[in-house]
Order: structure tokens, then C-alpha cells, then sequence
């Protein structure tokens, strides 16, 4: 009895944390992220845009395809935020923009709802233009979190956020990379079918902001020795000689 | 009669060494921290040995997935530990995954 109510009390948690939601265009990105290549998956819903990646032999992703009266419809449900990370919710309707961060924290990886306000991002508009995967593209530069990113975006898909918390320019990005290649990505996919996409709500209610999750993140160093030390056999000590802080994001601007 | 006490002799200090072992395995449960092969710059090339204080070093490189990397330096002194702890430290090493 105590297991039935047990596992009713957790989908009922399940559900009041998931949301079903409309997308009417969907761009993947093929990413390169410190030498890890992954799948970067944007869906635009009204003013929104929800991007996340998700592991590629993830089964808690289901994807499914129904014929209705008003067409094909395609509906991605995600179960689980441990095989789907890094999701960024984009809102241009109330300039914020939320995120999902995983840092180690007290003996364990644990998940950080991050709030930000939308940043006006100060892109240098150039004349440089070609041709990539069809698209007539145009190139942008600018300092984002502190890396210096090149950028090539097409406006016919007229989009202004995307991927990842890039944002404010008047199309798609269909390429976009760091000058110190830490991040590279690349338009692999658009979809304009409308599609119903589940997913686990951010929770607003315990978000940090972007110097906490900054300082949470400076504090990995310790917290991992701490970690190690209480794994070890009496008369061994852990002593941390070097931390390397390989940030995506080195600063909140 | 002297070869039966030798083989229960060898019987019961491998059972004694099988239950060391276990119990020292649970005590270096390191997660999926990743202990890489530096150990001791004038390593053998098993990477474990001791130095002539009868003390060890193995040097821990962890990267977590956000991109943060912390090194560090495991010393195991001579009076609590010996070649057989290091060994155990390293050996959980081989089979531990990045963090």
C-alpha cells in the first residue's frame, strides 16, 4: 500500500513539474563543445524558444508522429532531466531567460535553475556574406559571457533567438563559434511542422541568479576535494594542486 | 599431517587476504573519481610503487562535465598505509569512469 501511494505521490510530482506546449519551428544544431561533439535541439513556441541537449542513447526521449484532422503532428515527450541537460528557456516576451545548470555541489551533481534578464547583446553587423547549407548568410561578431564569438545567420528564417542563449539577431544562426574554438555550432536541421513538445518545467521558485551560479561554480574545486578526502582510507590526504575553471560562460555580460 | 597444515595454513590466509581486500575496496569507494597514471614522477611502469619512506603520491586529475578540471595529489603516509592501499587506490582508478 505505503509503495502504491508512494509511486502515485511521484507521478503526481512528475506531472505538476511537465508541460506540454506548441512549437512551430524546430532547428537542430550539430555542437562541438570542448572537443565533445553532442545534438543541440531548439524549439520556438510563440515568443519563446526552449533549446537542450539531449544524451544520443537517451530512452527517456520519445518522439512520436499522428495524422489529425489539422495535419501530421509530432510530439517529443522528455522524461528525465538527467538525460535531457542544459535547457534554456528563452522568453522575448518578459526579456528573461532561464536555464538549467548541473554543478557539483555537496558530494553530488545537482541541478540550478538559473535567472537572467535578457541582455541586449552588442552585435557588430558586417558585410561578409555566403552561402551554407542553402541559406544566404550574413556574419555578426560580438562579446557574449566573455568569449569573442563570430557569427553566421540567415534571415530567411526570421527568428531572433537561438541556439543555446545566443540571441538578438534578426535571423536564424546558422553558424556561430568562439574565436578560441571552446563552442562551435552549426545548423543541422529546421523543421517548420508543428510539433507538441513535453518537457519538465524550470523551476523559478529556488532559481540563483547568473554571479551565484558563477560563484557556485568557483566553489567546485573545494567541493570535489572535500568529496575525495571523505572517500579515502585513514592516512590518506587529498590535496588540490591546480584548478582549471574551462567555463563556457566566463562572466554574466 | 605437515602438508595438511600447510594447505589449511595457505587456505586461511587467502581467505583472510580475500576478506582485507573486500573490506578495503568498500573503504576506497572513490565514486567515479579518475585517477590518472601519474604516480610518482619516477614511476614503474605498473604506476605503483613506493618511495623509500615506505610513502606514496598519486596524483588525481577529475574533470567534471561543465568544464571545470581540479588536480590534486593523493598522499598516502607510511605509517597508516602500505604498497597494498596504493594499489587499491590505483586499481579503483583503471576501472573508474570520468566524473
Amino acid at each position: 500500500m505505503k509503495k502504491i501511494l508512494f509511486v502515485a505521490f511521484m507521478l503526481l510530482g512528475i506531472n505538476a513539474y511537465s508541460q506540454t506546449e506548441q512549437a512551430d519551428l524546430y532547428l537542430e544544431y550539430a555542437v562541438i563543445q570542448n572537443g565533445k561533439q553532442k545534438v543541440g535541439k531548439f524549439y520556438k513556441i510563440k515568443n519563446e524558444g526552449l533549446y537542450f541537449y539531449e544524451n544520443s542513447d537517451s530512452s527517456h526521449v520519445k518522439e512520436t508522429q499522428e495524422d489529425n484532422a489539422y495535419g501530421t503532428v509530432y510530439s517529443v515527450e522528455l522524461k528525465s532531466s538527467h538525460e535531457v541537460h542544459g535547457m534554456v528557456k528563452t522568453n522575448l516576451d518578459s526579456e528573461e531567460l532561464l536555464s538549467s545548470e548541473r554543478i557539483f555541489n555537496k558530494g553530488e551533481y545537482r541541478e540550478f535553475v538559473v535567472k537572467e534578464k535578457l541582455s541586449n547583446i552588442d552585435w557588430k553587423l558586417l558585410t561578409d556574406s555566403k552561402e551554407i547549407a542553402g541559406f544566404k548568410c550574413r556574419k555578426a561578431t560580438a562579446n557574449f559571457k566573455g568569449r569573442n564569438y563570430e557569427v553566421w545567420y540567415t534571415i530567411e528564417i526570421p527568428i531572433l533567438m537561438g541556439p543555446w542563449k545566443l540571441h538578438g539577431l534578426p535571423g536564424a544562426i546558422v553558424e556561430a563559434y568562439d574565436i578560441d574554438n571552446y563552442i562551435h555550432f552549426s545548423l543541422a536541421k529546421v523543421s517548420t511542422d508543428k510539433q507538441s513538445i513535453a518537457h519538465e518545467e524550470l523551476n523559478e521558485d529556488n532559481a540563483i541568479s547568473c554571479a551565484e551560479y558563477l560563484a557556485l561554480k568557483a566553489d567546485q574545486g573545494l567541493e570535489m576535494s572535500k568529496h575525495i578526502q571523505s572517500k579515502l582510507p585513514r592516512g590518506a590526504q587529498f590535496n588540490v594542486t591546480k584548478t582549471t575553471n574551462n567555463w563556457l560562460e566566463k562572466d554574466c555580460n | 599431517m605437515k602438508i595438511k597444515l600447510l594447505i589449511l595454513s595457505i587456505a586461511l590466509i587467502t581467505s583472510v587476504n580475500i576478506a582485507y581486500a573486500g573490506t578495503d575496496t568498500r573503504m576506497l569507494d572513490l565514486d567515479q573519481v579518475k585517477l590518472q597514471n601519474a604516480f610518482l614522477k619516477e614511476n614503474s611502469e605498473a604506476g605503483l610503487s613506493t618511495s623509500d619512506l615506505g610513502s606514496c603520491k598519486i596524483n588525481v586529475y577529475t574533470e567534471l562535465d561543465n568544464g571545470t578540471i581540479i588536480e590534486g595529489v593523493v598522499t598516502v603516509t607510511a605509517d597508516e598505509i602500505n604498497w597494498f592501499t596504493c594499489g587499491l587506490i590505483k586499481l579503483y582508478g583503471v576501472f573508474s569512469d570520468k566524473y
